[in-house]
């Protein structure tokens, strides 16, 4: 195949070692909280203008790969994702932590990033300019309902309280509409404050609502951050490798939600990771286990937004549209060096476009290796540093990473404030999840409401607009379904359950649609 | 279900009266904004109060269910342990707010020196032997040092600077 | 001891930075540029394309940094807060900066921006799909006309360069439009090709990277364009309509008037590279030099340009 001197090209011992720079150096940015993958591939752009294009592209591509899933040690260790993408991973991911089971967590992201990351790379090697067309066809109600799609998970986060996530849900709503509205130019609910002019930042809202509350309870107790397995102390990767394997429609489901997600400008790794999870919990045997610590939560989310790296670039690199913040740095540095990028980018620069994609291949597959060997070793210092200076760093880790999303005190001090706000709250049952959801889903939410409603006004059709198109009828349909299938299993459950206890599992598993 | 065991749940209730009255604010400091800009926050808001009402209503009824049988009621508070120590939250987030307050007054790096080495102190619950204690501060200032220095010179982060850097 | 000798170090690293730099030799150390806008727009672009001019001219690193929000009035709202040395340096965006503080209160007003050299233009154009029934800009007009409101055009933003030109647009042919605003370039361009709008306004920037999946209608330049010798002026249409989203550089206003002479000097050398002109052309920038003696007469023709929109608009409060 034509495609595989391309192979030889990023094979070059250069490329293998910027690959192996670019996804270490990748990893560590993203596991601090604040220092995002936007941030790392943009501090780095100036260094590959010196470098021939496609080495250049080969470490932006590692530094991304590397970024989205380094995110997720901090999201298993210390509740607090490292980056957006992440949040979902700290559903299951600290609870395992918690329970002993941190480094098998770790070793279970490792090996779904890996396949998450694959799966996109070849569908953006294969069929980039056909799913390119899935960008297209997200109008602004597909997007409204996506957001929706997303919000539907609240109702598995908060069981036993829907009220309390629902009001949860709205207070994340209304924070993300302070500042100036996209549409309508609007001042809102700033307070007349000018800090809040530019609205509320997601990541500081996530390191605040996340993180403060743990530390807070840590420095109120004895015990330790988290608790050590003393049974295994390796990376347990047999486990997780059979862990792996049981949740194989769980990966590769995700990975492809992860890629189609990836694909759609304004939507991102956040909303892959938790439609994922949302789908992964609902085809699951044990939809109550999730949240708790339940490995395949970690693998759908893990998989699904290092899916969305692959994802990201068809968009950008068929159509010139970014579908991520970092792949618009990455389409910049592009432009510096001279590519045309567009439709016609694949065929009159297929050596760059190829070699690039190989890059990302390889950069994927040291993830493997390196972040088994990283993430052990982050496993192993958070455990074993005492608390007395654990919580003074991650503190420190707080102000840094907020401070560093805008170089601003600003952020900090809105990080602080949710912080304390969140932990108030969810010590009288409204948990930070479903705030944060409304936090990263609102805008996307509102703009496509408003875009929607706007266009459908024009035209004189704004129901047509809401429930006429194929496509959010089809994403409308698997929010009901995910709404509404705790209560339908449950039906069928207890139904079953007076007959015989022992068929619900079964039952429930062959009641799926 | 934990909110059938502890159906008052007051603090609960109390933060959706809350909420009942911030949706209301919202919805009046919507008035001078254009009907595209407003249109979503109204409908969050009313959402809000709706959910919030519900929850209200669900709290009195079930608080007024449970009173004839003898309400025994648990701490408020999910507590775990029994010593869960207040004080100590609170000076951690003094020492929290205390650190934001002096970055742009002491300087990024002396600010987040003194923020360091007092929220340690607030997190050691038992006495520490002097040779641990100052392998803890050299840990605590390499990481504060290396930290700063990546940032205001590698990454070239414009840090804040004051009295001090 | 280790310690005092990283203090030492610091300490000295602060000391050197603080030092006034010397008439001659700026820049000494490394410049920041703020970009008050996401990575992947015209502004970052432009900053990239002048990044590694600067430093082939002057030695030195030219940090590029995003302080995105509330449409550019984050950043700006900030500008002054910053430190006056040169050595901090920020984008500023047209009609933006006009537009906003005369919308509302965005904290900080036009004449807080100390700009102290315009750079370029992107000019705006009307993009349709490539497969949309509007082959030329009349068979739009036509359309719009038989059917007020109907027509449907993508932007970027409220009060923005493009909701500005789609209004002058409207007054100019006498039609009635809607716009739809979306959160960026990207966003619009993307409802675009997607048909989700029948067509967009945005700029010749934009309209280059699709290629031929869309069609350019007009550009709002002087004179052709050079990446469309095809397309159309507005003005060869009939339409008095010049100008764009124009970029430059601003300062703190606590820079004394040396530094801000030292910036300008150094954008209109760069301004000045063949090759970055030539990358310039290439991206569907046109490149214009309005240095820093030269600020005050042509903010005050664009002002005066912008309030007349403003005014049809309805946004203008003082």
């Amino acid at each position: 195949m034509d495609k595989l001197a391309y192979l030889v090209d990023a094979l070059t011992p250069m490329n293998l070692l910027l690959a192996l720079v670019g996804v270490v150096a990748g990893i560590v940015i993203g596991a601090m909280p604040g220092l995002s993958a936007t941030m790392a591939v943009a501090v780095l752009v100036p260094f590959t203008f010196t470098m021939d294009p496609a080495s250049g592209l080969i470490v932006l591509g590692a530094i991304y790969t590397g970024a989205i899933y380094g995110g997720s040690y901090s999201a298993i260790l210390v509740n607090t994702p490292g980056t957006p993408s992440a949040i979902a991973t700290t559903f299951d991911g600290f609870p395992m932590a918690k329970r002993g089971d941190g480094a098998l967590a770790v070793s279970l992201a490792t090996l779904a990033s890996v396949t998450g990351g694959l799966v996109g790379a070849l569908m953006l090697m294969f069929l980039a300019p056909p799913l390119a067309q899935v960008a297209l066809a997200f109008g602004p109600p597909e997007y409204f309902w996506l957001a929706v799609f997303g919000l539907t998970l609240i109702s598995a986060l908060s069981v036993g309280n829907l009220l309390k996530g629902m009001i949860g849900a709205c207070l994340g709503l209304l924070l993300s509409m302070v500042g100036i509205a996209v549409i309508g130019a609007d001042v809102r609910f700033t307070m007349g404050s000018q800090v809040l002019l530019g609205g509320i930042n997601i990541v500081a809202g996530l390191i605040g609502l996340y993180c403060i509350p743990v530390l807070i309870d840590l420095v109120a107790t004895r015990d330790p951050h988290l608790r050590v397995s003393s049974e295994s102390g390796g990376f347990r990767l047999k486990e997780a490798f059979a862990i792996t394997m049981t949740e194989k429609f769980n990966l590769v489901r995700s990975s492809l939600i992860g890629t189609i997600v990836g694909i759609l400008p304004g939507a991102g790794g956040s909303v892959a990771s938790l439609v994922s999870y949302s789908e992964a919990r609902r085809s699951s045997k044990h939809p109550e286990r999730y949240g708790t610590g339940e490995p395949g939560g970690i693998i759908a989310t893990e998989a699904a937004n290092n899916a969305t790296v692959g994802g990201g670039f068809i968009p950008t690199l068929v159509l010139g549209i970014p579908g991520t913040p970092p792949d618009a740095v990455i389409l910049g540095a592009l432009l510096v060096q001279g590519i045309r990028i567009g439709p016609t980018l694949f065929t009159t620069q297929g050596s760059i476009v190829y070699t690039f994609i190989f890059g990302l291949i390889i950069g994927t597959l040291i993830m493997l290796p390196v972040g088994l060997l990283i993430g052990r070793y982050a496993y192993k210092s958070i455990v074993s540093i005492p608390k007395s200076a654990l919580v003074p760093t991650i503190a420190f880790m707080t102000v840094v990473g907020s401070f560093a999303i805008h170089n601003n005190l600003n952020d900090v001090a809105v990080m602080l404030g949710l912080g304390i706000v969140g932990w108030l709250l969810n010590r009288n049952g409204y948990a930070p999840s479903p705030i944060v959801l409304g936090l990263v889903l609102g805008q996307i939410a509102e703009q496509g409401f408003v875009q929607s409603y706007l266009i459908g006004n024009a035209q004189g059709n704004v129901l047509g607009m809401f429930f006429g198109r194929p496509i959010s009828m089809a994403i409308v349909a698997f929010a009901a379904l995910t709404l509404f299938y705790p209560l339908i299993a449950a039906a069928i459950g207890a139904r079953r359950a007076r007959k015989s206890p022992t068929d619900i599992t079964v039952e429930s598993r062959d009641g799926r649609p | 279900m934990a909110a059938l065991r502890k159906p008052h749940d007051v603090p609960g209730t109390a933060l959706a009266v809350l909420f009942v009255a911030l949706g209301i604010v919202l919805i009046i400091g919507t008035g001078r904004m254009s009907p595209l800009g407003s249109v979503f926050p109204i409908t969050v808001s009313v959402a809000m109060i709706v959910f919030s009402l519900a929850l209200v209503l669900r709290n009195v009824v079930l608080g007024m269910r449970a009173a004839r049988p003898a309400a025994s009621e648990p701490d408020a508070a999910p507590s775990e342990t029994g010593h869960e120590s207040t004080p100590r939250r609170l000076l951690f987030l003094l020492a929290m707010i205390a650190w934001i307050v002096l970055i742009p007054i002491l300087g990024f790096f002396v600010s987040s020196l003194a923020a360091y080495f007092a929220i340690m102190l607030v997190a050691t619950h038992d006495r520490t032997p002097l040779r641990e204690g100052a392998i803890l501060v050299l840990i605590g200032f390499a990481i504060l040092t290396a930290f700063y220095l990546v940032m205001a010179k590698v990454l070239l982060i414009p840090m804040p600077t004051g009295l001090f850097f | 001891m280790k310690l005092t000798t990283i203090l030492a170090g610091a300490a000295m690293a602060i000391g050197l930075s603080a030092m006034p730099a010397g008439a001659q030799d700026y820049p000494t150390k490394p410049v920041n540029y703020i970009i008050p806008f996401n990575a992947g727009g015209e502004s970052d672009i432009a900053a990239r394309l002048q990044q590694p001019v600067f430093e082939k001219l002057t030695g030195q690193s030219m940090v590029v940094q995003y302080l995105e929000g509330a449409g550019g009035a984050q950043a700006w709202s900030q500008l002054n807060g910053m430190e006056g040395d040169g050595y901090t340096i920020m984008g500023t965006n047209l009609p933006h900066i006009i537009m906003q503080p005369m919308a509302q209160e965005v904290g900080y007003k036009t004449a807080d921006i100390t700009n102290v050299y315009m750079f370029h233009y992107t000019p705006d154009a009307i993009i349709v799909p490539a497969e949309s029934q509007f082959k030329t800009l009349k068979e739009l007009v036509d359309y719009a006309k038989a059917n007020p409101g109907l027509l449907t055009f993508s932007g970027s933003g409220t009060n923005s360069a493009n909701h500005v030109a789609k209004e002058t647009f409207d007054r100019l042919a006498g039609v009635t439009t809607t716009y739809i605003p979306f959160s960026g370039t990207s966003p619009a361009t993307t409802a675009v090709l997607g048909n989700q709008v029948q067509a967009g306004f945005s700029y010749t920037t934009a309209a280059l990277n699709q290629g031929d999946a869309v069609r350019v209608l007009a550009v709002s330049a002087d004179e052709r364009v050079p990446s469309f010798p095809d397309v159309p002026t507005f003005k060869e249409l009939g339409y008095d309509m010049t100008g764009g989203a124009y970029r430059g550089v601003a300062v703190p206003s606590s820079a004394s008037e040396e530094v801000r002479q030292q910036v300008s000097d150094v954008i209109g050398k760069i301004n000045a590279d063949p090759e970055f002109i030539q990358k310039m052309k290439d991206g569907g920038f046109v490149v214009i030099d309005v240095p820093y003696g030269e600020m005050e007469a042509f903010m005050a023709e664009r002002k005066a340009e912008y309030e007349e929109t403003a005014k049809q608009m309805g946004i203008a409060q003082n």
